[in-house]
């Protein structure tokens, strides 16, 4: 059986069905997004493209339940989530959703096993396994001998090292990625992004990943992108 | 419930980028608290100690229990038509005679106070003899008014023998047959600058009773030349005379055998209120009063109370500035870890979630500057005559160690319990207001500008 066909039948991972979202502006609403629909199913790796401005970001915080829409329906692993209160949502977050960010965002204070520690805690993992698998996880990223160190103390690229095994501490379903090596170098940027990919693949995991990098984007399995407010397919790469 | 996690992350942000136990902002509002609270208890151990001491001293030297007498209402005169012509004639329609008053007070063998001198609790019994009078100092003609209180010479010892505040004009503080003693306020009364004056002791001074003859001329107050051995300060007895008991009672108008007043000291004076409600009940008779040691000295005990609230409240103020300093870096901790916020809302923290975050560190902050003033309060209150011994080591502060060593601390588990309470329900208020901004951060907003 091929992997399209264990596909067909299978739950989406994502489901944006006309999602439209527009901001208040002195002189009007804004209207950012104008009807985006997509489907992402488990372990598709999924590039967003668009130009700065565009609301890639804005459609990846609506997919990660940080925003709301103005209108349209989303359904995460199958739930549907537009009516969900703000409990579920938060669980849908810790449970079925990861998120990587173009600046890292770890916490200062903590070290980066710690970092790693945290959405397991969260999650209410007992303290034993979620070091074990923090652990496990920064070595295989390649920081085993960095575990104590903080942020400070690590390079750009072994910070979104981490942020990338934090993402997936918790074994999301989903990972939504927004320009995750757009602030490194592009030798460093080759490396992280080929961890990311390797990754999401052991790990079973859709990955939506907004970037700008064209070349990274072709090496997804489908890019989508974003014209005029509406997402635009344009096949794998 | 505060989850690993949260006093993880609580414990972070207390200790700071600078990996120390504690930031110095935490640092300093953990002190804050801990100064609040050692006032706290140690003012209210000092307060303990006083009121202590005033209530002992009030204790020891007046009676708890006073069972008096009150004067019998004169009787009415009987009147009769007039029928001698003369005075008839002089427009005097009738004559009236003043039946003889009923004797003074009661009978120390009345069997009814034998059932009150029964009753248990009680370990010392007075009788005495008292009125209203007036002392003059013929000198110059001033004038005191007093309460002339007849007591026997064991009475006067539990008065007056313990009581450092009274001065003789002799050796002893017993009282002869023409001496008495006057209480600084009648004292001072006489004195011209309104001072208490030991030039008084051993001046003749009159007393003068209400008590007065009806002579061929028209009543007259009785006056005795006294003269004066002691005076003494006190509380409610400081505008009393005393008098030896059988001087007073021939002055005061008294049969013999007859008293108006049964002092009765008991071996718990706390229990003053219940015992008179025992005596009131036994005796059933509106012809007696009674009277504790509280309600003689009910303003006296009233100001202890309100000087202790107020002082407890103005140092609670010291919790209260502490609190605002954890409340003023709280709220500037949750502007600098917005980030930190949203982050943990990502990762599926909930917003109660973050709030017990910054509810965690007051707790933290709480807990352990209520500990650490617990520490140093008890460490004074417990140590505090070493204390004083070592200030006394010290020239400088040899002074204020004479001070203290005349001070009673009385540690007080009800107050200190009370002082670590008003301390974390503070501390825990303040923390209320920034753990609700933090878990309002929304995390869209904050992590689409960074």
């Amino acid at each position: 059986m091929s992997d399209s066909d264990a596909k067909v039948g299978a739950v989406p991972s994502l489901s944006l069905r006309d999602i439209r979202r527009s901001f208040p502006q002195p002189d009007g609403a804004l209207e950012v997004l104008k009807g985006c629909t997509a489907t992402i199913m488990p372990g598709e790796l999924v590039a967003l493209l668009g130009a700065s401005g565009s609301g890639k970001s804005t459609l990846l915080q609506i997919c990660g339940l940080l925003d709301n829409p103005t209108s349209g329906e989303i359904d995460i692993a199958g739930e549907a989530v537009a009516r969900l209160g703000d409990r579920a949502r938060t669980g849908l977050r810790r449970g079925t959703l990861g998120f990587v960010y173009q600046f890292h965002h770890l916490l200062p204070e903590f070290t980066a096993l710690e970092n790693v520690i945290l959405p397991q805690s969260v999650a209410a993992v007992p303290a034993a396994q979620a070091r074990s698998r923090a652990q496990a996880l920064l070595e295989r990223v390649g920081l085993g001998h960095r575990l104590h160190h903080r942020p400070a103390k690590l390079s750009g690229g072994e910070k979104q090292r981490v942020a990338i095994a934090r993402a997936i501490a918790n074994r999301p379903r989903l990972l939504l990625a927004d320009e995750p090596t757009g602030n490194l170098d592009p030798e460093t940027a080759e490396g992280v992004f080929a961890l990311f990919v390797e990754l999401a693949q052991e790990e079973g995991l859709s990955v939506l990943m907004a970037t700008h990098n064209e070349a990274l984007a072709g090496r997804m399995h489908r890019v989508l992108r974003v014209v005029g407010g509406v997402l635009v397919e344009e096949g794998p790469g | 419930m505060i989850r690993a996690y949260e006093r993880q992350t609580s414990l972070k942000y207390l200790r700071g980028r600078s990996g120390w136990f504690l930031s110095v902002s935490a640092l300093f509002s953990l002190l804050g608290i801990a100064v609040g609270v050692a006032a706290l208890i140690i003012a209210s151990a000092f307060l303990n100690g006083q009121r202590d001491s005033l209530l002992d001293a009030i204790q020891g030297r007046s009676p708890h229990v006073t069972l008096s007498a009150r004067n019998p209402a004169a009787p009415e005169p009987v009147c009769v038509a007039e029928t001698d012509p003369l005075n008839l004639a002089l427009g005097i329609a009738q004559t009236c005679t003043q039946a003889p008053s009923p004797p003074k007070g009661f009978l120390a063998d009345d069997p009814r106070l034998a059932a009150v001198l029964g009753l248990p609790g009680i370990s010392q019994a007075f009788f005495e003899v008292s009125g209203q009078g007036m002392v003059v100092l013929p000198a110059t003609g001033a004038v005191s008014g007093t309460f002339i209180r007849g007591l026997s010479k064991p009475a006067l010892a539990q008065r007056l023998a313990e009581t450092p505040l009274a001065y003789t004009a002799s050796q002893s503080r017993d009282l002869a047959a023409g001496e008495v003693a006057l209480g600084f306020d009648v004292a001072a009364n006489l004195s011209a600058q309104r001072r208490v004056s030991l030039a008084l002791l051993g001046t003749q001074v009159d007393l003068v009773s209400p008590d007065g003859t009806t002579t061929i001329i028209g009543w007259t107050p009785r006056r005795r030349d006294v003269r004066v051995n002691t005076v003494f300060g006190g509380f409610a007895e400081r505008n009393e005379t005393y008098m030896p008991l059988a001087a007073a009672a021939s002055f005061l108008g008294f049969d013999p055998g007859r008293y108006n007043g049964l002092q009765l000291y008991l071996d718990d004076p706390d229990q003053a209120e219940v015992v008179a409600a025992r005596i009131a009940a036994l005796l059933d008779d509106e012809g007696f009063g009674l009277t504790t040691w509280r309600d003689r000295n009910q303003a006296f005990v009233a100001t202890l109370g309100i000087q202790r609230v107020v002082l407890m409240f103005v140092l609670a103020l010291i919790v209260v500035v502490a609190a605002f300093n954890i409340l003023a870096s709280q709220i500037m901790l949750v502007r600098e870890k917005r980030k930190g916020i949203a982050l943990l809302r990502t990762l599926g923290a909930s917003a109660a979630s973050v709030a017990r975050v910054f509810i965690g560190m007051g707790l933290f902050l709480a807990v352990s500057g209520c500990a650490l003033g617990l520490l140093i309060g008890l460490g004074v209150v417990l140590n505090f005559a070493a204390l004083v011994g070592f200030f006394a080591s010290i020239p400088a502060l040899a002074g204020a160690a004479d001070f203290l060593g005349s001070v009673t601390v009385t540690l007080s588990l009800g107050d200190t319990l009370l002082a670590l309470t008003i301390a974390l329900v503070i501390t825990l208020l303040a923390t209320l207001y920034p753990a609700r901004q933090a878990a309002r951060t929304e995390p869209a907003e904050v992590l689409r500008y960074v």
